[in-house]
């Protein structure tokens, strides 16, 4: 549908060739990825008004570990976008005394896998990429969550008083249909505008990539032993959201980037940044954290090196 | 009256909210200080578990949403 679309704007363009097919993947590959992202982001954004922060918080407190663990994870792919509301979250959490290792995982899934990023994979990418990607990350984060628990990481939280003072006025309030449907739309609008840009970015440079970079540059340069690692470091310090990765991913794919190059580079912009790691380093001590970044590192690699050999 | 706004560097709403807040101070002559803090210990302190939040003299008004202008005012009683 969206072909149709691009191909009929593009009819009315004074362009040919080269130029005219760019533009026809650049304006194609808006409309897909952002009609996408307004469906998951309001669909999301709906369900998470049947989970305020406080709900959670007390939800989990008590509840065994197995099934902690399943409902951090299910949690972290429904977490928004932006470290901004990670971390207060992770803070509720840990002065709540939730089990370490949930609320590990939590922080470990929030960045590394969402709703949004899984559906756009799958309408670009396919299935096999996208079930990679998914369960690639559990995987990572449940592994990493194993490995800090064993080493008793909990020690290195940083430990505060949380307020009781406003618990009275936390009691549940039962919201009507009406009042969900305005935080929806609140909260998905605000979410589609901060991300808008980043996407509109990647899909930018994808379009260049799809049509002006030849592929054995890609293939001949792109593709050693060393391009996982390679493609983790250049994530590090590229800050984008991964709406904005996965159309830059798509095109390199297609130009012959290894499948597990690609995801281990989607996975390192949207985790390894620095800004959040400055975040975080408010609520944890530099020993934690530095672990937490060296097994998502070596995480994402190992990942990368797997579905290279797989795929 | 004492305005906080609680946010963090890399948040655009809470940055709205914190425009907002400045602008109505000026419009309706409020006779207030407005800070904001981009500590999410010290909002986590306060029992904030979203951003922005808004506290006024201390008692939290809003958290985990870009209020309105109007929803704002509303809080101010301007």
């Amino acid at each position: 549908m969206f072909e149709n679309v691009a191909q009929f704007i593009v009819s009315f363009l004074p362009i040919t060739g080269n130029i005219a097919e760019i533009v026809e993947y650049w304006i194609y590959n808006n409309l897909k990825i952002l009609f996408i992202l307004f469906l998951v982001v309001f669909i999301i954004s709906y369900l998470r008004t049947y989970f305020p922060p406080e709900k959670i918080r007390d939800y989990l407190k008590g509840k065994n570990v197995v099934f902690g663990y399943l409902f951090a994870i299910g949690l972290g792919l429904i977490s928004p976008f932006c470290t901004c509301s990670t971390i207060p979250l992770f803070l509720g959490l840990v002065s709540a005394g939730v089990p370490f290792g949930i609320i590990i995982t939590f922080l470990f899934v929030s960045p590394l896998i969402n709703f949004a990023a899984i559906a756009v994979l799958l309408s670009t990418l396919g299935v096999k990429i996208t079930l990679a990607y998914a369960l690639g990350g559990v995987i990572v984060a449940i592994l990493g969550s194993v490995i800090l628990v064993k080493l008793k990481m909990e020690r290195y939280l940083i430990s505060f008083n949380f307020s009781e003072s406003n618990k009275k006025d936390e009691e549940e309030k039962k919201l009507t249909r009406r009042e969900r449907l305005k935080e929806t739309y609140q909260g998905g609008v605000e979410i589609v505008k901060q991300v808008f840009p980043y996407v509109l970015f990647g899909v930018t440079v994808g379009a260049v990539i799809h049509g002006l970079v030849p592929e054995d540059i890609i293939s001949n340069y792109l593709s050693g032993r060393f391009s996982v690692p390679g493609a983790v470091i250049i994530g590090v310090p590229v800050y984008t959201d991964i709406m904005g990765v996965i159309p830059i991913a798509e095109s390199l794919i297609a130009k012959g980037l290894p499948t597990g190059t690609a995801v281990a580079f989607m996975m390192a912009v949207a985790t390894l940044s620095l800004p959040q790691f400055i975040l975080l380093k408010k609520a944890m001590q530099k020993k934690l954290l530095f672990y937490y970044g060296a097994i998502l590192s070596l995480g994402i690699i190992v990942l990368g090196f797997l579905l290279n050999f797989l795929f | 009256m004492k305005i906080t706004i609680y946010g963090t560097d890399c948040c655009s709403k809470c940055d709205q909210v914190l425009e907002i807040v400045n602008e109505l101070v000026e419009e309706y002559k409020i006779d207030a200080e407005v800070e904001k803090i981009n500590d999410p210990i010290e909002a986590a302190q306060k029992g904030v578990m979203s951003l922005p939040a808004l506290a006024v003299d201390g008692d939290i008004k809003i958290k985990g949403k870009a209020a309105s202008k109007e929803e704002i005012k509303e809080i101010l009683n301007v």
